[in-house]
């Protein structure tokens, strides 16, 4: 349980990173001008 | 560390430094206190992840899971639990008063002007000190990993920060935010991968004692119950936290991105806990908050292990942004609008400005100086649980609370925190923030309730 537990949440913090980091990189020349 | 570590630290600040130029500077006063209340649910999630992921919710953390074990897994939930509660209901609420700048200012609207002025003087006080807080235990940490003077990390590491928090305000501190909540988002679990225990946490078990898998760590249940209440009301509701809750674009996408946020704390909690007891497991007698750093330095390949250290200065800035921007707000809207009634917006923006420079070079020179001032700066960073929070979250849910009670609570609470900290010494290991929360809430509701008595008479 505690290898699973570790497996799951090393997967959602690294989902998580990449989807903010591409949602910037898509977003930044909207962000720029809104921010 | 190799040198190629060092270069991918550099380019990640540089980049950093060139997109704060690349995104527009502020020129409008709503820009740089709430980046113009128009932050969309994501933007609002990584931001607030990756200022409440300071350097205490990792280093810190990972040393005292070394030493207890998952224990520390327990006491470090309270605080994405208690995220998710403000983000359910308290967060939505903040952002329905769309036309205050700071938490001082929502104080101000709900229990009056010398309100305001109270939190506003504790908001910049505490987010100073914090500023020069995490400059100098960032300094000490990083020194003792690298061998650079503590001096040059402090300068290095802060100077950026002080700059792009001036440069663009709330705007770029949450764009910086978001990157470097994806950096560290992806960086940190590589240490687990690397380490070989991802998928062989079974080892892992006969390196350490039993006591830590199980849920008390050896703590005695009163020490326990006290640590879990220091961290659910440590942080709730810290100025910067208040900031994201502003800048959202509707009160939906407040809570959404709190809920979101406190969410995500639960498995970075884990991981973060999981490399405390790998580096109390690999590096056995090593304590304190260098057992991280020393952990990768242990497993990571070069290349990796600037990329992990730059998730690290990434953690420890987005935090100390944050704070400073906060302070600023605090100080050209809470105390300087305050003197000065008919200021312009222009002059306001101007003066955040000039604040984020001034408190970032004092802040530096005091973490220069003064390294005993540590215990002290811990003293101020209890003061804020036990004064501003209560009556906050009850001044935004209960619509007709009474102005005298916020006042009130707010002196009850400092009073008895500081006179259970330095006047009685902490006595039965009860945090003083406790002390002071329910001298505060007792104070609140004594005046609450004669002004309801006499109102009904």
């Amino acid at each position: 349980m505690l290898q699973a537990a570790v497996i799951i949440s090393c997967g959602i913090c690294v989902v998580a990173g990449l989807y903010v980091g591409i949602m910037i990189f898509r977003e930044f020349p909207r962000l720029r001008n809104k921010l | 560390m190799h040198w190629i570590d060092w270069t991918v630290v550099a380019l990640y600040i540089g980049a950093l430094v060139l997109i704060t130029v690349k995104a527009r500077r502020t020129r409008l006063l709503e820009d740089f206190t709430v980046a113009s209340r128009d932050m969309p649910r994501a933007m609002v999630f990584a931001t607030l992840s990756a200022t409440y992921i300071g350097p205490a919710y990792t280093l810190g953390i990972a040393a005292s899971a070394a030493e207890r074990g998952y224990v520390w897994y327990l006491i470090a939930l309270m605080v994405p639990l208690q995220t998710i509660l403000i983000g359910k209901w308290v967060a939505p609420r903040l952002r329905e008063y769309s036309q205050c700048h700071s938490v001082g200012h929502v104080m101000g609207e709900i229990y009056g002007t010398p309100v305001r002025w109270i939190t506003g003087i504790l908001s910049f006080l505490f987010n100073s000190f914090v500023v020069g807080l995490i400059a100098r235990a960032f300094g000490e940490v990083v020194s003792n990993f690298t061998g650079i003077s503590a001096e040059t990390v402090i300068i290095v590491g802060t100077l950026p920060v002080i700059f792009y928090a001036a440069w663009g305000g709330v705007k770029t501190v949450m764009l910086t935010d978001a990157i470097q909540f994806a950096v560290l988002a992806v960086a940190i679990p590589s240490v687990i991968y690397f380490s070989g225990f991802l998928f062989d946490m079974g080892s892992l078990a006969g390196k350490v004692s039993e006591l830590h898998f199980t849920w008390h760590g050896g703590y005695p249940p009163g020490e326990l119950w006290g640590l879990m209440a220091a961290f659910f009301f440590g942080e709730i509701l810290l100025p910067p936290y208040c900031v994201r809750a502003l800048a959202a674009r509707d009160p939906k996408q407040a809570g959404s991105g709190f809920v979101s946020a406190g969410l995500y704390g639960f498995p970075w909690m884990f991981i973060v806990v999981t490399i405390g007891i790998i580096g109390g497991a690999s590096l056995p007698g090593l304590t304190g908050d260098t057992i991280f750093l020393k952990t990768m330095e242990m497993y990571l390949p070069v290349g990796m292990l600037g990329l992990v250290l730059a998730g690290i200065f990434g953690i420890i800035m987005s935090s100390q942004d944050s704070c400073l921007h906060s302070a600023s707000v605090a100080f050209s809207i809470d105390i300087y609008q305050l003197i000065r009634p008919d200021a312009s917006d222009e002059t306001l923006l101007r003066y955040s400005q000039y604040a984020v420079g001034a408190i970032g070079v004092i802040a530096i020179i005091f973490a220069l100086l003064v390294p005993g001032l540590v215990q002290a700066l811990m003293i101020v960073y209890t003061m804020w649980a036990p004064t501003v929070v209560a009556p906050l979250v009850i001044g935004l849910l209960w619509k007709d609370v009474p102005k005298a009670s916020g006042l009130a609570g707010i002196v009850a609470g400092a009073a008895a925190a500081a006179i259970w900290e330095w006047g009685l010494g902490i006595p039965y290991g009860v945090p003083s923030l406790v002390a002071g929360l329910v001298a505060n809430q007792l104070a609140f509701w004594t005046v609450a309730y004669s002004y309801r008595k006499g109102r009904t008479a």
